[in-house]
């Protein structure tokens, strides 16, 4: 392979992973999958373009890459809905995570048991599995309930789950662990204690660095007003925030969330920009760090039994996810959508979910499963394969899940209709010329004889020169006697631009604000001077205002 | 008879852009006023005012009755709103008007083409004021350019 440098690595991974993404985009599956896939093939798994060394020095990005999600993920909690919901939403967090726990820590435990004969180094794995499990991946799930624009109560559930059961993953972890060392010895009595104040520390010292960021940025805030700077300023807490939750070794992802949830709620009709402008310029991010995910996994080490271990903690984590959601959802009475959808919305594995493994890793490496594996490289490689089937799997089934569910492509915006719509679609069929030579007495009968409040101004060729509108007759209405003598071409407002049927209705809309003009002649494309219609700036929005309501319906 | 006028047009109307005349013709008159105007700084180019009067013209005269003629105009190479007046003592014969009387009074208004309610306010203005036949007789009365101005407004 020839020789290749960090930034030559992080442009073909770009290219890569947007070639991955456009690929899965056409055969209907998730990006997110492109991107994973891609960065398997370019990884150590198969090409080794990116190698485990890129993907080290290229950590500094992935950390990046989580607080930004994270960030946002936080922007899509708004506190009305999680106060509306919270009892629901926990209740279902709660069934959801204890049935993965349960489901994956007893069938782990049965096989490694079965392999090893061990009962205490089985227990002690499997309750690891069974913690890690419980966790869900908030980057790659939220990437396709964006990508298809979903909105509802059961889009709403999904996101309150993965943004908290990260903290019930590691809350799960930390008694784990604690009971695991205290078995496989090295631990003293008090180990559970001193892993549970550990968890606490890190999930509220995380939560508590994320809400002091949020504050700082509020602070902030106030002296900027272009959003633009705004998002310049958001990066630079979310960078701070993230750089001192690695060096506190707090929980990078809590901590950003933290920001993004304070930023959402305490600023809300500013923040929507501020959080739009940002998933923006995240995108290459994005693919960077879900290529990078794909191409950290190396699956050509790992013995066959293993891949029984992988199947059974996929298969038990589903099926505890989608039982433990059904029941959850059950006993607090939510809607059938959640019910139904909701455990196969919650799928993913990611960040968390390796990042324990490799800390579990670190405490088991010197229990021997076999003679060439030990228990810590054995966690990794579960964890990281499962990963990697889960993240392909897991935005494949949040995507049937928002389909099943009916909350795909419902949250749009009316500047998404106004792209997808052309000038023609918005114009009137009706159309009245008034010539410039017409006097102004006759002119304002138009007014009252037609429902019609502009009208194109042409001269003799029919070529048109201008606009009427009531408006303009304003400065005159009161001069009745000067009606006589005034003609349209005296009063009609000039031509700042023209617009053609076939153009996008968002560019004539944008540029109808830029020109700060309430209306623009629209105009045949072959001459530009035959008028067609006059398009008014709130006649446009009306349009797309009821044509969103109809899609929405 | 001076306080009776109260036309406010000092801040757009210079002495060397009022004439008096004894006798002229529609176009001499409009080729005069426009002459006038064009010396200012508020006309980018003659060429382009001169055609937008004679457009305007033919559309349909702005002898708009009682003596009074208004051409006006706004286009993108006038600066800012400005007036030029001619009094022609013994009217002009072919300035076709409303009322069919001579027209002895041209007030020529020319405006930037945004400049649509100040150009619209100026007309009103003017035709309302002039209504009143004591400040039209004033006018038409006036000897020479130095009186028109006072009485328009100028010092």
């Amino acid at each position: 392979m020839f020789d290749t440098n960090i930034l030559m690595v992080v442009g073909i991974t770009i290219l890569g992973g947007m070639l991955g993404g456009v690929i899965c985009q056409k055969l209907k599956i998730p990006q997110v999958v492109g991107n994973i896939i891609v960065g398997l093939i370019l990884g150590g798994s198969c090409l080794n373009i990116i190698t485990l060394e890129d993907v080290a020095n290229l950590k500094v990005i992935n950390f990046f890459a989580l607080g930004v999600i994270g960030f946002l993920v936080g922007g899509e909690l708004k506190i009305e809905t999680f106060r509306k919901y919270a009892k629901q939403f926990i209740t279902i967090l709660i069934f959801e995570g204890m049935a993965g726990f349960i489901f994956v820590a007893l069938s782990s435990f049965l096989i490694i048991y079965l392999i090893t004969q061990n009962l205490i180094v089985s227990i002690a794995v499997g309750l690891v599995f069974g913690a890690i499990a419980s966790a869900t991946d908030p980057a790659s799930t939220i990437d396709v309930l964006w990508e298809y624009r979903a909105k509802g109560v059961m889009t709403t559930a999904i996101i309150a789950i993965i943004a908290l059961d990260d903290a019930l993953a590691m809350t799960l972890y930390g008694i784990s662990s604690g009971i695991m060392q205290i078995m496989v010895g090295g631990g003293g009595s008090n180990s559970i204690m001193q892993e549970m104040y550990h968890v606490i520390v890190h999930l509220f010292g995380s939560l508590l660095l994320g809400g002091v960021c949020a504050g700082v940025l509020m602070l902030f805030f106030r002296f900027v007003a272009q959003v633009e700077k705004a998002v310049a300023l958001s990066l630079g807490i979310v960078l701070l925030g993230i750089g001192l939750a690695i060096k506190l070794d707090l929980d990078v992802i809590l901590a950003s969330m933290a920001i993004g949830f304070g930023v959402a709620n305490l600023l809300p009709r500013r923040s929507e920009h501020i959080f739009k402008l940002m998933r923006n310029i995240s995108i290459a991010i994005y693919i960077l760090f879900f290529v990078l995910v794909g191409a950290k996994l190396s699956l050509g080490a790992m013995p066959i039994w293993l891949w029984g271990i992988v199947l059974c903690y996929v298969f038990f984590r589903n099926f505890g996810k989608v039982i433990g959601s059904y029941y959850g959802a059950k006993v607090v009475n939510s809607p059938d959508v959640i019910r139904k959808y909701l455990g196969t919305g919650i799928f993913a594995q990611g960040g968390v979910a390796i990042g324990l493994a490799i800390v579990a890793g670190e405490k088991l490496n010197g229990i021997q499963i076999t003679p060439n594996l030990n228990m810590g490289d054995m966690v990794v490689y579960v964890v990281t394969t499962t990963t990697l089937i889960l993240q392909i799997m897991g935005p494949n089934m949040v995507k049937f899940s928002i389909k099943k569910a009916n909350e795909a492509g419902k949250n749009i915006t009316e500047e998404d209709i106004m792209e997808k719509m052309l000038v023609q679609d918005v114009l009137d069929q009706e159309l009245i010329v008034v010539e410039n030579r017409t006097p102004l007495i006759k002119a304002v009968k138009y007014f009252t004889e037609n429902d019609v409040l502009f009208y194109p101004v042409v001269d003799r060729e029919k070529n048109i020169c201008g606009i009427l509108t009531f408006e303009s007759l304003k400065d005159v209405l009161s001069d009745r006697d000067s009606w006589q003598w005034l003609l349209v071409a005296d009063v009609m407002l000039p031509l700042h631009d023209l617009a053609t049927p076939e153009e996008s209705l968002k560019a004539v809309y944008e540029k109808m604000l830029q020109l700060k003009i309430d209306q623009i002649p629209i105009v045949d494309v072959e001459t530009h001077k035959r008028a067609l219609g006059i398009l008014d700036i709130r006649n446009i929005r009306q349009k797309v205002h009821t044509e969103l309501l109809k899609r929405v319906a | 008879m001076e306080r009776v006028l109260n036309l406010k047009l000092a801040s757009i109307l210079a002495l060397p852009r009022v004439v008096v005349l004894e006798s002229a013709s529609k176009r001499e008159v409009l080729d005069i006023l426009i002459d006038k105007l064009a010396e200012t700084d508020f006309v980018k180019s003659k060429a382009d005012l001169q055609a937008g009067i004679y457009e305007r013209e033919e559309l349909m005269s702005t002898g708009i009755g009682l003596n009074l003629g208004i051409p006006h105009v706004r286009m993108k190479s006038i600066k800012d709103l400005v007036l030029a007046v001619a009094l022609v003592k013994n009217g002009v014969d072919d300035y076709e008007s409303l009322d069919s009387s001579k027209v002895k009074l041209i007030f020529m208004i020319v405006a930037r083409d945004d400049q649509h309610a100040a150009h619209l306010k100026l007309l009103s203005h003017l035709s309302n004021n002039l209504k009143a036949d004591e400040v039209r007789e004033t006018l038409l009365n006036a000897e020479n350019a130095a009186e028109l101005y006072a009485y328009l407004g100028g010092k």
